[in-house]
């Protein structure tokens, strides 16, 4: 679940992120934890920046300048817990980087009506739909 | 033109031979060999490349190495001999901060220069000195958590 | 005549002084007129030498002489796309009413410049007026160009024809009604071309003489330092104040002590002009990087001292929306000083502060410092936020100055963030830019 502020222009800012996962018996929960806690970075990165635009057959973006990433100063609380389980142990390298976009997605449906079927987020559109 | 020039680089006196213009971080890893410091961006975006110059967090990547003759290098080689660089490493050791580490010396770096100057640093002091170091792997909670740690002593 | 008769001419007659009367005032003076002293044909100047090339090159081959002249009009920047082949043209100069493209001027036959004879040639440069009879727009600075001699112009047509031919067309112009009419600059270009050469002040000395020669006739610098009048030509009644062109502004190089360079020691004044950087005023960027880079940087150093003893004789004019100097340097911790805008001050903290500091005062280079820079005092910001939307890339003698184009991964409402935040941070009064005066600004830069 992600809470998040939107203003008339389309700038996003994330308040807060819990997630609740349950990955069957967590061998190491602390690095389950860690896991989810930089997959939801990673994925919401790519929701906000991660725009890749080819340009007569070569990506223009080159480096972090036109390229972003999240930073410290953009990054929420996150809590993350981690369900008790008796099931054998799945998986968790990605599950964060696939739960934040669509739980961010939502967030703007509810926060301003605007719902997005593209990613990265449109500042410009999320701006224009909040206006209409 | 390669020019002698000498450096004193965690304590200890290193002469060599580099265009002056050449960046600190190109001296350190590829003529020095001290590769603990690490390239990422080269334009000062991401600070994988942090080292302290005089104490003072600075990106070695667009740093000129003559502009820290006479003046003390200290890299993450040698970091932990500090106090605050030494809090550093443990609360980063006791929070599991670390996942792929490419980062990390950078990070250490910055949270150790960080807490040199501010020695109980609030949020908005985390942000404004942490900010232009980037993490892919997005362990931004606990690095905000050990600099706390570090920065209070407590043991986890 | 009768009496009707008399009355019509007495009123033609006064049509006509008043047209006259209004092209006056709105031509107003010539760019040397400030200097006011006794003016003797080139021909007829013993003290020195203003045109040509400097005492180095005297011996030189037509076309190396050519290459300085060129050099120093600063030729190839505007006819440059950037990444195209030098000279080829092709370069867009975004225009409110439209998109105008600098030409070929290599010396190809068909897109160049290969069929330009002597003649040709002098009447384009110094008259704005094309191979074909076409009227040139003055976006080519003919006007300034007018001043050189026969002599040097055809220096550069020499140069010019050594390079490779390159077989280039620009783009179609996309200027709108009436701004496509062409024939339509035969007008402007009787009030505005004084069509006239280089005249020597003997009241001056040889320095000064040579360095007018080359700031007016050659290097331009009123093109973009002078604001421009009613009729889009320069404006010397405010000669050298300072003027935005091409989305950046031009800042005031007139002897103004508070805004002007008055303050300015020589060896700062010499220092910018040759290397792009002066301690404590900044670095060039923007249009006047690449002037340094191309041009002055490429000047020998009795020139630029000429240049210099030329500046310093234009008379001051304040630049009024300017404050009365520039803020010291600000807070070294984040805490202390103007932190008014939180998403300037965010974005600020990621991708600026490794460079430039809290403090302004850069950590990595005295060219990234802000402290003391125009740029951050002017409560506008423009050439802030052009420099943080289009960065910089200066070919410096240790190639130690860029700064990556920001433009592209952050949206408008963060660069004028950013640019509030800098100039109420480094500045005397801080800006309050709009995302639609970035907008504004990514439109007017030439590409």
């Amino acid at each position: 679940m992600v809470e998040a502020e939107i203003d008339d222009s389309g700038e996003i800012v994330l308040r807060r992120i819990t997630s609740v996962v349950d990955t069957g018996i967590a061998v190491n929960p602390d690095t389950v934890k860690a896991q989810i806690e930089g997959g939801l970075i990673f994925g919401l990165t790519a929701a906000l920046y991660g725009e890749i635009t080819i340009d007569k057959g070569r990506v223009q973006q080159s480096n972090f300048h036109d390229y972003r990433m999240m930073r410290i100063n953009e990054t929420p609380k996150i809590e993350v817990v981690v369900v008790k389980s008796g099931e054998a142990p799945g998986g968790i390298g990605e599950a964060g980087v696939n739960a934040g976009p669509p739980a961010l997605r939502n967030a703007i449906l509810a926060a301003t009506g605007v719902a997005l079927r593209r990613l990265p987020i449109d500042r410009k559109l999320l701006a224009a739909g909040r206006k209409a | 033109m390669h020019m002698a020039q000498t450096l004193t680089i965690n304590g200890e006196t290193k002469s060599f031979n580099a265009p002056p213009e050449m960046p600190l971080l190109w001296v350190l890893r590829d003529i020095l060999g001290m590769t603990g410091t690490k390239f990422g961006c080269g334009i000062a975006q991401c600070g994988a490349c942090t080292v302290h110059v005089d104490g003072k967090a600075v990106r070695s990547c667009v740093l000129p190495v003559s502009a820290v003759e006479n003046r003390a290098v200290t890299t993450i080689e040698a970091v932990g001999d500090t106090p605050s660089g030494a809090k550093v490493q443990k609360a980063w050791l006791d929070l599991e901060v670390i996942q792929c580490g490419y980062c990390q010396s950078g990070q250490i770096m910055a949270a150790a220069a960080l807490l040199a100057e501010t020695s109980h640093p609030d949020d908005s002091d985390i942000d404004a000195a942490m900010a232009g170091n980037i993490c892919r792997c997005g362990t931004y909670v606990r690095i905000r958590e050990a600099i706390k740690q570090a920065a209070n002593g407590r043991q986890s | 005549m009768s009496g009707k008769m008399r009355i019509l001419a007495s009123l033609v007659m006064i049509a006509i002084v008043a047209v006259a009367l209004g092209i006056w005032i709105i031509r107003g003076p010539g760019p040397l007129d400030f200097a006011g002293g006794t003016k003797v044909a080139l021909a007829d100047y013993r003290a020195g030498k203003p045109a040509g090339v400097p005492a180095k090159l005297e011996k030189a081959s037509l076309v190396e002489r050519g290459e300085y002249l060129a050099k120093a009009a600063d030729c190839m920047v505007c006819h440059t796309k950037p990444g195209e082949k030098e000279y080829s043209g092709g370069l867009g100069f975004k225009l409110p009413f439209g998109t105008l493209y600098s030409t070929n001027i290599t010396p190809d036959k068909d897109t160049g410049i290969g069929n330009y004879s002597d003649q040709d040639f002098l009447d384009a440069v110094q008259r704005g007026k094309r191979h074909d009879g076409a009227r040139l727009y003055p976006a080519m600075p003919y006007t300034s160009y007018t001043y050189m001699t026969d002599e040097d112009v055809l220096a550069v047509k020499a140069y010019l024809f050594s390079l490779p031919a390159v077989r280039a067309k620009p783009p179609e112009n996309t200027l709108s009604f009436p701004f496509n009419q062409r024939w339509a600059m035969m007008f402007w270009s009787a009030v505005f071309n004084p069509d006239t050469r280089f005249t020597p002040d003997t009241s001056k000395s040889p320095e000064w003489n040579r360095g007018a020669y080359l700031t007016e006739a050659l290097a331009h610098c009123g093109e973009c330092h002078t604001p421009r009048n009613l009729g889009f030509a320069l404006d010397n009644r405010k000669k050298f104040a300072g003027a935005i062109t091409a989305g950046w502004r031009a800042f005031n190089i007139s002897s103004d002590k508070a805004t002007g360079l008055g303050n300015w020691r020589d060896e700062d004044l010499i220092s910018y002009l040759s290397l792009g950087h002066a301690p404590g005023h900044g670095s060039a960027s923007g249009p006047m990087g690449e002037a340094v880079d191309h041009s002055f940087s490429q000047f020998a150093p009795e020139d630029i001292s000429s240049i210099v003893a030329y500046l310093r004789s234009v008379p001051p004019v304040p630049s009024p929306d300017l404050p009365a100097g520039t803020a010291p340097v600000a807070p070294a911790s984040h805490k202390d000083g103007v932190t008014a805008d939180a998403r300037g001050k965010k974005v600020f903290a990621g991708a600026c502060v490794s460079c430039h500091g809290w403090s302004g005062a850069s950590p990595v280079s005295p060219m990234a410092t802000l402290t003391g820079t125009w740029a951050v005092n002017d409560p506008a910001a423009i050439n802030v936020a052009q420099i943080v939307l289009s960065g910089t890339r200066r070919h410096t003698p240790d190639d130690a100055l860029s700064m990556p184009a920001f433009g592209n991964a952050y949206t408008d409402d963060e660069i004028a963030a950013v640019a509030n935040y800098v100039t109420a941070r480094f500045g005397t009064k801080g800006s309050k830019l709009t995302a639609k005066d970035v907008a504004e600004l990514r439109e007017q830069t030439a590409e």
